[in-house]
């Protein structure tokens, strides 16, 4: 079973967050300091971490740009620090992904599962001119499956060929009548509204927080996209 | 007595009732006048004397007369019988003698004495009815050039209207005391109506304050002579009246009566605006004489005043005077010089003087003008601006370098507000931030609490726990944003988006929310999309609160209207719902932080929904109001339209 570090000053978070993963069936490693999660990843075999950012001696920004230099094990920062800036900073110092605080413990259990995933079993895959790959979600559009993370999501046709247009152009954003032309064939005419309900359901198969969005955004007052990988 | 006095009905009934007194007086004194006869002849009866028949002597020597003159073409014998038949002593009471009277000699107009005037004057007697025995009444009477020499016969011979007058005046004459008594009670009668309507003038109603009518308002000057004007008009209308109507009496007595009420009508109103106090103040004169003098004493304060000024501000006053006074006395010595035989030298002088005094002036106005406009530029905020002090006079100078100084002390200040403004926001961030984290621990031991599987009370305990805490999460994030929000420390990038397409892409995100609650959305708007200046995300936030209010308040089955429209270079969007309880706040008290429309806080939520909503909508250059009619909620935002701002 992998190994997850984690690392806060606050020991009741810690306690809890050992209950939630443990009970998952990782093995759990303790830290309370940037400098105590770095030597615990020296002397153990650990596979994830999960890292606050305000902590003594060390904090979790420096301690992640430290651990960069030799590991590449994914590492999530946990913090009360809600700001885009602070996301943004943390996510270029290194870390994977990001989950604020107070946090979901389902949301953090998904989240440590995703990267898990990534990082365990998904390797380089041979990729096939038919299958978009972009992050953890992958299509492949001869056997009309969706994976996330790894695993299947089902979805039905409509959702598919939405996430599939999409996909295709990644980064490029798609207004809702375009969207509807090109998926039902028709004209939009008022119509709008049953692609922003499609794509919420889209989303809340493909996505760990369906309200904060990493693959399929919305852009507000144009339309949607998918998020270009990097 | 006195709501006798004060009623409006009353007063006319004693104006008219003066009015009939007044005639009635007026009636009773000519009878009396004519009947006691002031020229009474010894054995005669008295209305030879009397000025009844002296007018109707005049009436029928007037007709006598006109007859004449209508039928003097017949030869004189003729008319002699004519007139014995017309005017015999059984057809009239008049006998008379028509005369014609001639002038002899010359018309001189040197002054003769008038005894040889006299003496040249001859007499021709042109006809003659006949002279009665004795006459009552003798009178010459004029008419042109004909004179009428009149007799009534004594006794009267004929049934004519001597004969009538005289019957209806011995019937009075027996009468007087009778009449006399009837003009002592009408003068009794006229004096108390006038007392009384006098002391009732200017009262009315029930109230005890002298109210003044159209008319008392009406200036008296101008008031007295309108009336005396129409007066002078009755009496001149008099003459016409009488001789040409026939009606004598009538018009005797009606012309004085109404000249008595025009002149009572004075009386009154001088009566109520004396009653009023000021009775002067409103006439043309006086109110003339107030604005003349009102012209004259601001201009004298002005220039006393100005005086003052000048006297007060010695030092300024002294320099601007000196150079003045110097500039005039170079003047006066170049003037000298040139009319003294200098010539062209002086005048050439003279020319570069003033050629150098007018570009000191000019100097002087644009420094003026810079000063003026540099405070200019400070009042409307632009508070670096600093005046350019070059070939600036000392004065102007420092008094430029002290505007810039209050430029300064002024962006010092603005930044201070900054700053501090700044610092709240962080604070409440940091604090925000340090509360989080307990929260993150209540918040999961709570989720491990619950999945305990916990039975009866405790469950419920967990429960409020739950919700509770969830609250206290929502509450901090909103708090953060709200103040970061009003403080402007949001990042903004305003780009082109569209609100339709936005409006929709809300619903899809509201579509289960929506359909809970049982609520129907109807949006209105054009077929073209409009595009607004806004940062799409931000708008998402405020569109997102709204509707988050707009479930959470709506009546069940209910519809949510949407309305989106132009107007001018704005784009409105317009959410109106029915509220499901009674807004029982005021609606602008809702938009204030933590106000909610429910004051019992039953339901969750921060209560600064509309407080964010607001501060967004304003950072991106828009407006935001909300009213409430009644149940219907309304939320109005307006943002400037996309192509209009670029």
């Amino acid at each position: 079973m992998p190994n997850i570090l984690i690392c806060d000053d606050e020991k009741d978070i810690v306690a809890a967050l050992r209950i939630y993963l443990g009970s998952e069936g990782y093995r759990i490693f303790e830290a309370y300091t940037g400098k105590g999660a770095i030597e615990t990843v020296r002397r153990e075999d650990i596979h994830l971490i999960l890292m606050d950012i305000m902590m003594p001696e060390l904090d979790g920004i420096k301690a992640t740009a430290r651990l960069r230099e030799d590991y590449n094990i994914p590492i999530i920062l946990l913090t009360a620090k809600s700001e885009d800036s602070d996301k943004i900073l943390g996510l270029n110092i290194g870390a994977d992904d990001y989950i604020t605080k107070p946090f979901n413990p389902v949301e953090v259990i998904a989240r440590v599962k995703s990267q898990l995933r990534r990082y365990v079993s998904l390797g380089g895959m041979a990729k096939k001119s038919s299958v978009f790959r972009i992050g953890g979600v992958e299509l492949d559009d001869e056997a009309k499956t969706v994976r996330v993370d790894g695993e299947p999501a089902a979805l039905t046709p409509i959702e598919y060929n939405i996430l599939l247009l999409l996909m295709k152009s990644p980064g490029r954003v798609y207004s809702s009548a375009q969207i509807y032309e090109q998926v039902w064939n028709e004209s939009a005419y008022g119509s709008e509204n049953a692609v922003a309900v499609h794509i919420r359901h889209l989303r809340e198969k493909i996505e760990i927080n369906p309200s904060e969005p990493r693959y399929l955004k919305v852009v507000w007052g144009l339309g949607y996209k998918f998020e270009k990988e990097g | 007595m006195n709501r006798l006095r004060q009623s409006v009905t009353a007063k006319t009934i004693a104006a008219l009732l003066s009015a009939v007194f007044f005639a009635g007086a007026l009636i009773g004194a000519s009878i009396l006048t004519a009947v006691s006869g002031i020229y009474v002849l010894p054995g005669e009866s008295a209305y030879y004397g009397s000025t009844w028949c002296y007018d109707k002597t005049v009436e029928i020597a007037g007709e006598v007369a006109l007859w004449y003159y209508a039928n003097d073409w017949m030869d004189e014998s003729a008319l002699s019988a004519e007139a014995r038949e017309r005017f015999g002593p059984d057809k009239t009471n008049l006998g008379f003698r028509l005369i014609v009277e001639e002038r002899s000699g010359p018309d001189t107009f040197d002054s003769g004495s008038a005894a040889t005037q006299e003496a040249q004057r001859s007499e021709t007697v042109l006809l003659e009815s006949y002279i009665p025995e004795r006459a009552g009444f003798h009178m010459r009477y004029h008419y042109a050039d004909l004179v009428v020499e009149c007799y009534v016969s004594s006794p009267l011979t004929a049934a004519d209207e001597f004969w009538e007058d005289k019957n209806i005046f011995d019937r009075l004459a027996a009468e007087q005391d009778m009449i006399s008594l009837l003009l002592g009670v009408c003068a009794a009668g006229l004096l108390v109506t006038v007392v009384v309507l006098c002391l009732s003038a200017g009262r009315r109603g029930d109230s005890a304050e002298i109210t003044l009518n159209g008319l008392d308002r009406v200036p008296l000057d101008f008031y007295l002579l309108a009336d005396g004007l129409f007066i002078v008009f009755l009496i001149s209308t008099i003459d016409g009246l009488f001789y040409g109507t026939g009606l004598h009496g009538v018009v005797a007595v009606i012309i004085p009566t109404l000249c008595y009420l025009m002149g009572l009508a004075a009386l009154l109103t001088i009566a109520a605006r004396a009653k009023a106090g000021g009775i002067f103040k409103n006439t043309l004169v006086y109110r003339s004489w107030r604005t003349l003098y009102g012209g004259i004493k601001r201009v004298c304060s002005a220039v006393t005043d100005t005086a003052g000024m000048i006297v007060k501000n010695a030092r300024v006053t002294f320099k601007a005077g000196f150079a003045f006074i110097a500039a005039q006395l170079i003047n006066v010595c170049l003037a000298a010089g040139f009319f003294t035989g200098g010539g062209p030298f002086f005048f050439f002088l003279g020319a570069i003087f003033n050629f150098l005094l007018l570009a000191g002036l000019c100097v002087i106005a644009v420094n003026l003008q810079r000063l003026q406009d540099g405070a200019k530029r400070l009042a409307e905020g632009e508070l670096d601006f600093r005046v350019d002090t070059a070939r600036m006079f000392a004065d102007f100078k420092t008094h430029a370098e002290r505007l810039g100084r209050i430029g300064e002390g002024m962006s010092i200040a603005l930044e201070q507000r900054m700053r501090s403004e700044r610092l709240k926001t962080e604070l409440i961030t940091n604090v925000s931030h340090d509360i989080k984290t307990p929260l993150t621990s209540i918040i999961n031991y709570v989720d491990l609490l619950d999945k305990e599987s916990l039975t009866g009370q405790p469950q419920e305990y967990v429960e409020v726990l739950k919700r509770q805490s969830a609250r206290l999460r929502k509450l901090t994030e909103d708090l953060v944003e709200a103040s970061k929000a009003s403080a402007g420390m949001v990042n903004l990038s305003l780009e082109k988006t569209g609100v339709c397409e936005l409006l929709q892409q809300g619903l899809g995100e509201y579509e289960e929310k929506l359909a809970q609650g049982n609520l129907e959305t109807v949006i209105t708007a054009p077929e073209a999309e409009l595009y607004v200046m806004a940062d799409g995300r931000l708008l998402w936030r405020v569109i997102d609160n709204l509707l988050n209010n707009a479930c959470k308040y709506s009546l069940p089955g209910t519809r949510v209207y949407f309305n989106v429209y132009r107007l001018d270079d704005q784009v409105g969007i317009l959410i109106k719902n029915i509220s499901k309880e009674r807004l029982n706040i005021d609606a602008d008290e809702l938009m204030e932080r933590f106000v909610r429309g429910d004051a019992s806080r039953a339901t969750e939520g921060s209560g600064l929904g509309l407080n964010i909503a607001r501060s967004l909508v304003e950072l991106m250059k828009g407006s935001f109001s909300i009213s409430a009619d009644g149940d219907l909620f309304k939320a109005h935002i307006r943002l400037p339209c996309w192509a209009c701002s670029l």
